[in-house]
């Protein structure tokens, strides 16, 4: 018997210490994932996966998306072999131009592609462009010019084998053509096409310039385009490893210079998505700023072809904007990850309400793994501000971390002052005492600190005269301890191997339901616990009578008391569960341990009202 | 035996658990489970997508049902794998309707038809994929068949090693009924807010999926000219007057009947005579006001989605393939929730176009934009590509049409 109470009561205490991990459980099984994973398409509630295996068909699917019964005044075709000429030229998409732009390759196939775009938008022309109706970037763009202007199409060619020079005088078009009234210019650095991507989703969407910089200098062209206008706002999109500090103090020359970089790719676009300079409206300001905004991503792997994202940017040109993200191919960057949580909308009334984030995923599966798009698909799902979903931690599940954390601490330091001071109490006593910092945290441990204050000569004699509240208090805890754990203990258990649910008829329908029949079995269990199992150990040094007539003269006390306890504690239980959050939590939910933490502290009130007459007719003893 | 010695051996060990569990919360915030062990995804044929829409892929209700699973649950790790599948027998739209309600929480699971004789192949490959999780609630259900099937079919899940638990009736007004009277003893509590529909007018019954699927909201049917037992029995079962809102104009759902309905509580017609103008009507149609409760602690009642406004996502059924449409209302459940609307296989009519234009978003700043997003539910002979590119055109953001800039 003695074993028994000593081996359960050490079960009970085990399981309150490891059981509220469980809510990690998913940390170390995520489920069956089958080996091969078949689909009928590849798009989620949340994401949509446009499943181009290169960059010239993403081109194909974008420019028909976007352009298809779109009559524009010009169109735009870039040399495919020189990125910052690309780059640029995205601001031709954007307000007041709205051009669509072509990456160009010089192959057979591509011209006749290219010209039948061509030939099926048929522009009308822009007076800015001289009358041309085709802009031709770069160099290789040339072999278009023959077979464009033999189809009626008039042309206008920006080329220069310097490179620099090229960009600048993209730049000046564009302002000739009145783009960008705002006086911005992006700065990037010509080393690595990298840094400068992110720019190309807000180029698309507002137009912005860009003049490109060597690591160490500021070329002749460059410097001499930035000559040419004055009051800039520039900003360098480039961290110190692209750009050195050095040009960028030497820009200052020219006007306003912020930097916006950080070395690490993924990181550093999730810096520019958050960049916002509110004197220019420069930036997308993704943060909570701007939480009642919905938002697309564009996501691309790292690893990817810049022209891949060059090609499916053209998809953010128009009615649909948004920044652009960097993914490694199998897993999210912990600073995507992050930023991507952050921008997650919360919902207050309805999850109707709105607004909803959209990730639009550049590639095929091989590209861009399925179990990233799974993740970004459930990161960004709407969630509820109170409970903040799985997975999120709420203000809520934080304090109830904070306070499980604090229970242990109670614990610990009870049980060392028990086994060091208090050597005369009686074992169960002290059993019970550590159940109680468990289920109660600091409660549990003022309750201890003011039963026993004071009374270090009573120690030996193991009888604490203690003033009528606080016996009221010691005697609740005597049935609290092994009951609330016992309680706690079998609801967690009931849940985790799924709760009995019975279908009645009738008015006591409700007798079936799952919550119902769990505070019923573990209330029955606690009960049983106490009347047979503990308070019989806890009375034996008080009381000689036989173990049968302990049980039978304390049944209806203990009945009393304990029922005292678990109408707070499961009434409160049942309001949090079941009203107060919008979706009932499971076991392995950390708010399921919020409201039982709560519910104990609940149950402790409504034990103590109840224990109060118990005391007074002498039923219950206080004074242990 | 020595008792205080024995208490001092487990000292330690106690110790050395409590230890544990600190190392083990500590751990907690700092490792990383791996959310990233779904690899090896086939790469099926390619969908029309648009800006603004996603065409949900399907040649029969088989393939849409797990199509729009697929949406759902991508099932990469436990938390984004349902609870559970509710597998219903294709047949009867109605049986389908009356299996929406088992989709909302704390259920969560999406409906797949299957056949009265067998589980077709395509399912089965979507049931191993979702591999749902069990309900904590009803001992670890993880499936659910509404409506008879043959042993075979049992014996197959049970070869899956899937817990089931079936509901069938006489009839698809007891079907309700039933599973009514099921997701009231989970929640102890029936949802006092319950839609009526004409068991002969799929069309003007259908959209009440997407807000059952939800907010949790049942329907139950009635026939043309009665209110079945079965129907009468589930709207007295509410602990009080229920509040019932009416599928249909009085040529749908007679004033007679309702009149009889305004017995068991509160009836109200959704707005709109012709099943697309009922569609949107729903869409816009909001009831609030105090429902159950005495003296200070009334809960509110908040039916219908009430959009009026930019922001939102919207589900385009077409009405003449009603066991399509069903499923489609798990859309609403998970991710963007949103009402369903109807549309013809080659035209979107004209008072669904013009509640589109209402709730159309307009170009507000680079930085706060609010965006509208459609689902197309079948394939192209079910809802035709033009009506997909002209859906994507009354969804997609108003740009300022002058060239003045930002």
């Amino acid at each position: 018997m003695k074993r028994f109470g000593l081996y359960l009561s050490l079960a009970l205490i085990l399981f309150l210490i490891l059981a509220p991990l469980v809510a990690v459980k998913e940390a170390f099984s995520t489920g069956k994932i089958p080996r091969v994973i078949d689909r009928l398409h590849l798009n989620t509630g949340n994401t949509t996966r446009l499943t181009e295996q290169d960059w010239p068909s993403m081109q194909r699917l974008v420019l028909k998306q976007r352009y298809d019964g779109v009559q524009a005044d010009a169109v735009v075709v870039v040399d495919a072999d020189a990125w910052p000429l690309a780059l640029a030229c995205q601001s031709f998409s954007a307000e007041p131009l709205k051009l669509p732009v072509i990456l160009f390759k010089s192959t057979e196939t591509a011209i006749n592609e290219v010209v039948t775009n061509i030939n099926k938008w048929s522009p009308r022309g822009l007076n800015e462009f001289n009358g041309a109706d085709v802009l031709l970037v770069g160099e290789n763009t040339s072999s278009l010019q023959n077979e464009l202007q033999q189809g009626g199409h008039s042309t206008l060619v920006l080329t220069s084998p310097d490179i620099y020079k090229a960009i600048a005088s993209v730049r000046d078009t564009l302002l000739t053509a009145g783009a960008n009234k705002r006086q911005d210019l992006i700065v990037v650095g010509a080393d690595n096409v990298k840094y400068a991507l992110p720019a190309a989703a807000w180029m698309a969407r507002r137009g912005t310039p860009v003049l490109l910089v060597e690591r160490d200098k500021i070329p002749d062209a460059t410097s001499k385009a930035l000559d040419e206008i004055t009051s800039n706002n520039i900003y360098v999109l480039a961290p110190p490893s692209q750009v050195s500090n050095s040009v960028v103090n030497e820009l200052q020359k020219w006007g306003q210079v912020t930097r916006i970089g950080e070395e690490d790719p993924a990181a550093h676009a999730v810096f520019f998505a958050r960049f916002y300079d509110e004197t220019n409206r420069f930036g997308w300001q993704a943060t909570q700023d701007t939480a009642e905004a919905a938002r697309h991503y564009l996501l691309g792997s790292v690893t990817e072809d810049w022209l891949m994202f060059l090609a499916g940017n053209q998809l953010f040109s128009g009615s649909n904007f948004g920044p652009l993200l960097f993914t490694s191919a199998d897993k999210l960057p912990a600073q995507t990850e992050k930023f991507l949580w952050s921008t997650t909308p919360d919902w207050w009334v309805t999850p109707a309400e709105g607004p909803f984030n959209h990730t639009w995923i550049l590639g095929e599966p091989t590209q861009i793994s399925y179990a990233v798009q799974g993740r970004v698909d459930f990161i960004q799902e709407l969630r509820d501000y109170l409970d903040q979903g799985d997975q999120g931690i709420s203000g809520i599940e934080a304090l109830a971390l904070v306070w499980f954390a604090l229970a242990l601490a109670c614990a610990i330091w009870t049980w060392f002052h028990l086994s060091t001071r208090l050597t005369q109490i009686a074992p169960f006593m002290k059993l019970s005492w550590l159940l109680v910092m468990l289920v109660l945290g600091p409660v549990g441990l003022w309750s201890y600190y003011i039963c026993y204050r004071g009374y270090n000569h009573q120690v030996a004699l193991g009888e604490f005269p203690r003033p009528l509240w606080v016996q009221v208090l010691s005697a609740t805890l005597g049935t609290a301890g092994f009951g609330m754990s016992t309680m706690v203990t079998v609801a967690f258990l009931l849940a985790y191997f799924g709760l009995p649910l019975i279908i009645l008829q009738g008015p006591l329908f409700w007798l079936g339901s799952p919550m119902t029949q769990s505070i019923l079995w573990s209330y029955l269990a606690a009960l049983a616990v106490n009347i047979f199992i503990f308070v019989p150990l806890m009375l034996r040094s008080k009381e000689s009578s036989t173990y049968r007539d302990t049980v039978r003269d304390n049944a209806l006390t203990v009945f009393f008391s304990m029922t005292a306890i678990s109408i707070g504690m499961m009434g409160a239980m049942w309001l949090m569960q079941m009203r107060g959050l919008t979706v009932m939590p499971e076991e392995e939910n950390l708010i399921w341990w919020a409201t039982v933490w709560g519910a104990n502290v609940i149950g402790l009130i409504t034990g103590y009202i109840g224990n109060w007459p118990l005391l007074v007719r002498g039923r219950k003893i206080g004074t242990m | 035996m020595n008792f205080n010695r024995r208490m001092n051996h487990v000292r330690w060990g106690l110790g050395a658990v409590t230890a544990l569990a600190v190392l083990l919360l500590l751990a907690v915030l700092f490792y990383r489970p791996d959310y990233y062990k779904a690899e090896n995804v086939t790469n099926p044929a390619p969908v029309q997508i648009t800006q603004n829409t996603t065409r949900v892929p399907g040649e029969d209700v088989f393939q849409v049902s797990a199509s729009i699973a697929q949406i759902v649950y991508p099932a990469t790790f436990a938390d984004n794998k349902p609870n559970a599948v509710i597998l219903v027998p294709q047949g009867d739209w109605r049986r389908a309707l009356a299996a929406v309600n088992l989709i909302h929480f704390p259920i969560d699971a999406p409906i797949l038809f299957i056949k009265e004789n067998e589980i077709p192949e395509i399912i089965k490959q979507e049931i191993k994929r979702l591999d749902p999780e069990g309900l904590f609630v009803d001992g670890n259900t993880k499936a659910y068949i509404v409506g008879p099937v043959e042993q075979k079919v049992k014996d197959e899940l049970r070869g899956m090693k899937i817990k089931f638990r079936q509901f069938d009736a006489v009839n698809v007004y007891e079907l309700a009924a039933m599973i009514d009277q099921y997701r009231a003893t989970i929640n102890s509590d029936h949802t006092d807010m319950v839609m009526i529909a004409n068991e002969n007018a799929p069309e003007f019954s259908i959209f009440s999926a997407s807000w059952t699927a939800h907010a949790g909201s049942p329907t139950f049917f009635v026939t043309d000219n009665e209110v079945p037992e079965a129907t009468k029995i589930a709207l007295k079962r509410r602990a009080q007057d229920a509040f019932i809102y009416l599928l249909g104009s009085e040529d749908v759902i007679s004033a007679e009947i309702a009149d009889e309905l305004a017995r068991y509580g509160h009836v109200q017609r959704i707005p709109g005579t012709d099943p697309f103008g009922m569609s949107t009507g729903f869409a816009g149609y909001a009831d609030f006001g105090p429902n159950f409760g005495y003296w200070v602690a009334k809960t509110i009642r908040m039916f219908g989605w009430g959009i009026a406004e930019a922001g939102h996502n919207f589900i385009l059924v077409n009405p003449a393939q009603p066991e399509m449409a069903v499923p489609a209302g798990i859309l609403s459940h998970r991710g963007k929730h949103g009402p369903m609307l109807l549309v013809q296989e080659n035209a979107i009519p004209e008072p669904v176009m013009r509640y589109l234009k209402i709730v159309q978003p307009t170009y507000l700043s680079s930085q706060e934009q609010l965006f509208n997003f459609g689902w197309i539910i079948g394939s192209p002979s079910v809802i035709g590509e033009q009506v997909q590119i002209e859906a994507d055109k009354l969804l997609q953001v108003k740009m300022p049409e002058s060239r003045v800039k930002e």
